[in-house]
């Protein structure tokens, strides 16, 4: 009898979120909302200091997921994505996920700070199961 | 030319559309996006997969405007259905799903999708946001 297959976990990244890449991300999305931008409206906020756009974070775990299960694996995928805590600038952030799928099919997902503190919480869902990444995934 | 009243928790009706938006990814978008995303394979002629969120939101932003300053993005739920190709004209449609006050919160769950040139859904999910006013 075939041993059940296993979604393996995700292969992590990592992205230093410095000037530079907030304010490539506000070019490529067109937010340019001043708690990204402007430091002084920022201090204002109850943040504190500027924050990055939470989808800068996401889009490195979905970077993860098609690197881990390859580019032709994505369609069908579902995650489900909060954001539980800012990314502040010159944070680094890794993806991590658990070590396997719950039993209801899903896979724990986050995304870190160099701290170690959960920035986003997440579950994947890949509509079929598939074999561990590639050797060339970074 | 007027300009369009901003989107508040009181003018948005649950189940109406709130607008929708095209956009068409060339080249020289996703050679940025492979520079801000360093790690990130050349998918070409196929959009990278960690673009499907850029792609949402950049369609929603301009699909519903203005929105009120101090909106904030808690969670969101997104399916690929397919990548999409570059030079492919891709239209998003926003739709109010639900709306509810919670702890004097105005929480609004908007149903987006991404359709491709066929009319295929190319991305579907929900944004939920809290909205300021």
């Amino acid at each position: 009898m075939p041993e059940p297959q296993h979604t393996p976990p995700l292969i992590p990244r990592s992205m230093r979120v410095g000037e530079e890449q907030v304010r490539a991300y506000a070019e490529l999305s067109g937010d340019f909302n001043p708690l990204h931008l402007d430091e002084d409206f920022a201090r204002g906020t109850p943040h504190g200091a500027r924050i990055a756009h939470g989808t800068l974070s996401l889009n490195l775990l979905w970077q993860s997921i098609a690197a881990t299960y390859g580019a032709e694996a994505i369609g069908g995928c579902t995650l489900d994505a909060r954001f539980v805590k800012p990314v502040y600038l010159d944070d680094t952030i890794t993806t991590r996920s658990a070590d396997a799928e719950d039993a209801d099919g899903t896979l724990a997902v986050s995304v870190h700070n160099q701290h170690g503190e959960t920035v986003i919480n997440g579950r994947l869902h890949l509509a079929t199961h598939h074999p561990p990444a590639r050797a060339t995934a970074r | 030319m007027a300009r369009p009243p901003t989107w508040t928790y009181d003018g948005i009706r649950a189940g109406a559309v709130l607008g929708s938006a095209s956009l068409t990814v060339d080249n020289g978008f996703v050679e940025r996006w492979l520079r801000l995303y360093a790690g990130e394979p050349d998918t070409r002629p196929e959009l990278p997969a960690g673009m499907a969120m850029l792609i949402v939101m950049r369609s929603y932003a301009q699909a519903v405007s203005p929105r009120p300053p101090g909106n904030v993005h808690a969670s969101q739920r997104l399916t690929i259905h397919r990548a999409p190709r570059v030079g492919e004209r891709l239209t998003t449609t926003v739709r109010c799903q639900d709306k509810e006050m919670k702890k004097g919160r105005r929480w609004v769950h908007l149903a987006i999708e991404t359709l491709g040139e066929g009319g295929e859904p190319c991305y579907q999910g929900i944004i939920t946001s809290i909205w300021a006013r």
